[in-house]
């Protein structure tokens, strides 16, 4: 069971691998993407992760692992509780759901990640006006 | 379907494996096996085989060395609280076992080594054991036995004269009661035609007042009131009547005597009153009412009575004390001025007597608090003897181990868990030492007690307080042994460990040389003590006495009617001396090399 073997990273992925987004990004934007994913619906880890990769082309690649620490610190926080469930068919598993804190600390997140968006809309837009403090 | 079984087995071996790893709680495995289910049957959906699947999977799920750090941070950071207690332990019992395993390993693998590391320490620690078990004993002696022990005190040493603890009584208020005893005259006891010689003594009623020794049978209130009553010590008892009742049996005293046996009384082995019967003291007065009311009166200089008192509660003792000191002076002062002697009363704590009054004791065993220093100073060095051993042996020993140390680091431990591995060796080493020394101890305990003339017991070796000092000394062994190892050589990099030449620094040598040879004075320093000894006790044995012992034969005429010998004597003696077997006739009072009778004079 241990040779080493062949990976197909693409299988999921829409053949987008031109660019990858830096782990420093990936890491800062894992919380409002989860919570934002949670705020539709309670969902699972492996939902979850699907999710991201089909939002994302691709372009976020979680280890699938690593998901399950971040959704646990922010269960730490009150951010999201979890529950299990048993659906009618298949096998059991951990929800997670949203808690009003969350949807709070989601809509600060909001309000940052839109400051920083216009902030490059105007500095890549070719008629945007502004000057340079020389 | 071998496939089926086979990921079956892949995904529990996976699971195992996070399992043994505390970052993980039972939770998130369950939550991480559902997770590798899905994406297993969501790689077959798409067409894969399920091997290629699984494999898939895994590597999308992330590998170890990655994922840990992440939940540990969650689980063992400040999320610790969702912990449970249960998977701590077994977190921790599944390291214990593992550290024994290696320990174990270790021992086995240098068995000789660890024979002689385990056996030496042992050796030290029974012989150290058996002088705490002695020095504890000693130390213990009349305490927990009487309620009233810290206000009971003996006055004016070993015996007294008559009227003292009378006026004491009477006119100190500081005195709530007095008792006396005496252990003159003595008596053989007759029973069915056989004789028996034992140790006994006369108290009063106020005995039970101030002590609190306990009657198998009796009633304590009455035991000593009426004249002619004895109580029996368990022992006595049981050889003169066997087993049942004895409350109210009869048992003929000298020629002449009946006593009424009113009880048994148990006097615990650390009392330093001893004693196989305990006769009224009324008695006394019943036998010879004159000489009984005239020492009452006036025989302050009948020096033959212990008194001991019982003070009141919150008592001055230092005040009472100074008062009664001159007593001596003021009633009979011209007299023991007249013979040149100086006399003062003085009052000695009851838990002080045994070891400390040198004033002696006529009513049982005096022990000494210089054996008990020496003894003390015996064990510490028997003890660091043994400690320096055995941290030498460990500790020479452990730096053979750097390419252990050095595996170890380079699988991910940290210095703490190579530390604490040497300490469960050196543990591990002391406790089996620590087993090996409270059998060798127990083995030895009857030749011990021939040797100090005791008799401990197999409980009192056992006992709570000597498993409490045996296990400090096995943590302090523990420490002084692993601590060198643990702390040093567990600093060291993987990398130089790995090579081997890291413990090649000898900057531990000098400690090791230091150490043995303070080990080896120590051990030539008692060596030459004991030798010292044995010669001395050779002497004693092999030197002349100015007679042949062989050739003398003392005759006990103490049952001999009073007067009788002085009379008769020169009539003996002329009927002796004509026999053919005899040289020489002689009379005293006494065997030579035995006393006759406390406070008689030794020449210095």
């Amino acid at each position: 069971m241990h040779r080493t073997f062949r990976v197909n990273p693409s299988k999921h992925n829409s053949g987008k691998m031109n660019h990858i987004i830096s782990k420093e990004l990936a890491g800062a934007s894992t919380k409002p993407i989860l919570l934002s994913i949670l705020s539709r619906s309670d969902s699972y880890g492996y939902a979850i992760i699907q999710s991201v990769r089909e939002l994302s082309d691709g372009v976020l690649d979680w280890k699938d692992g690593m998901l399950y620490p971040v959704l646990h610190r922010l269960e730490d926080e009150k951010l999201i509780e979890s529950f299990w469930k048993t659906p009618e068919t298949g096998r059991k598993r951990k929800y997670y759901r949203i808690l009003p804190a969350g949807v709070e600390a989601l809509e600060a997140e909001k309000q940052s990640w839109f400051s920083v968006n216009a902030m490059f809309i105007r500095l890549w837009s070719p008629e945007a006006q502004f000057t340079l403090a020389v | 379907m071998p496939y089926q079984c086979n990921l079956e087995v892949a995904i529990a071996s996976w699971r195992q494996s996070l399992k043994l790893n505390r970052s993980f709680l039972g939770d998130d495995l369950d939550e991480l096996e559902n997770h590798l289910r899905d994406a297993v049957e969501s790689g077959m959906e798409d067409g894969l085989t399920e091997e290629v699947a699984y494999r898939e999977a895994l590597s999308r799920m992330g590998n170890f060395v990655d994922l840990e750090p992440e939940y540990k941070k969650v689980r063992l950071g400040a999320g610790r609280v969702k912990q449970s207690i249960f998977s701590e332990w077994r977190w921790m019992m599944a390291m214990f076992r593992n550290y024994l395993t290696v320990s174990f390993r270790f021992m086995k693998k240098h068995s000789v080594f660890s024979v002689i590391n385990v056996g030496g320490l042992a050796i030290g620690l029974a012989g150290c054991l058996l002088m705490v078990l002695f020095v504890g004993q000693e130390m213990h002696f009349d305490k927990d036995i009487h309620s009233k022990e810290d206000r009971i005190y003996r006055m004016g040493g070993s015996s007294t004269g008559w009227p003292y603890a009378q006026i004491l009584k009477a006119e100190y208020p500081e005195v709530e009661q007095v008792t006396y005893l005496r252990t003159y005259p003595s008596y053989s006891i007759k029973k069915d035609d056989q004789f028996f010689y034992e140790k006994m003594i006369y108290a009063d009623p106020a005995f039970f007042d101030i002590f609190d020794f306990p009657l198998l049978e009796g009633d304590s209130k009455s035991a000593l009131s009426a004249p002619f009553s004895v109580l029996l010590s368990p022992d006595l008892a049981s050889r003169l009547f066997g087993t049942g009742q004895v409350v109210g049996e009869q048992l003929a005293f000298g020629d002449s005597h009946t006593f009424t046996v009113t009880g048994i009384i148990d006097i615990p082995e650390n009392s330093h009153i001893q004693t196989d019967a305990i006769m009224s003291f009324e008695t006394l007065r019943v036998v010879d009412p004159e000489g009984y009311d005239a020492r009452m009166a006036d025989g302050w200089l009948d020096m033959n009575v212990t008194n001991y008192v019982l003070l009141a509660q919150g008592a001055d003792v230092s005040a009472f004390a100074e008062k009664i000191r001159s007593m001596p002076d003021e009633k009979v002062g011209e007299y023991l001025a007249a013979w040149g002697v100086e006399y003062e009363l003085v009052l000695e704590p009851l838990t002080s007597i045994y070891l400390e009054s040198t004033l002696g004791n006529m009513l049982g065993p005096v022990g000494s608090m210089k054996a008990i220093y020496l003894l003390i100073a015996v064990g510490f060095f028997l003890l660091m003897i043994a400690i320096i051993n055995f941290v030498n042996l460990t500790t020479s020993r452990s730096s053979t181990r750097s390419k252990e140390i050095g595996l170890r680091k380079a699988i991910g431990a940290d210095r703490g868990s190579v530390a604490i591995q040497f300490l469960f060796d050196s543990g591990l080493t002391s406790f089996l030492g620590a087993f090996l020394a409270l059998v060798i101890a127990w083995g030895m305990l009857p030749i011990f007690n021939t040797f100090v003339q005791r008799s401990y017991t197999t409980p009192q070796l056992f006992s709570f307080e000597m498993m409490g000092v045996l296990f400090v000394v096995l943590i302090l062994v523990t420490l002084v042994a692993g601590a060198y190892p643990a702390f040093l050589l567990s600093g060291i990099e993987a990398v130089s460990a790995m090579k081997g030449d890291a413990t090649q620094k000898g900057n531990g040598a000098w400690v090791r040389q230091g150490l043995v040879g303070f080990q080896f004075s120590i051990s030539g320093i008692l060596i030459i003590v004991t030798l010292a000894a044995m010669t001395q006790v050779r002497f004693m044995e092999n030197q002349s006495l100015g007679f042949d012992a062989e050739q003398v034969l003392v005759l006990d005429a103490r049952r001999a009617p009073a007067g009788a010998l002085n009379e008769r004597f020169e009539v003996f003696e002329a009927a002796l001396a004509n026999s053919s077997m005899v040289q020489k006739v002689g009379s005293m009072w006494a065997v030579p090399g035995r006393s006759a009778w406390n406070g008689q004079l030794f020449p210095q």
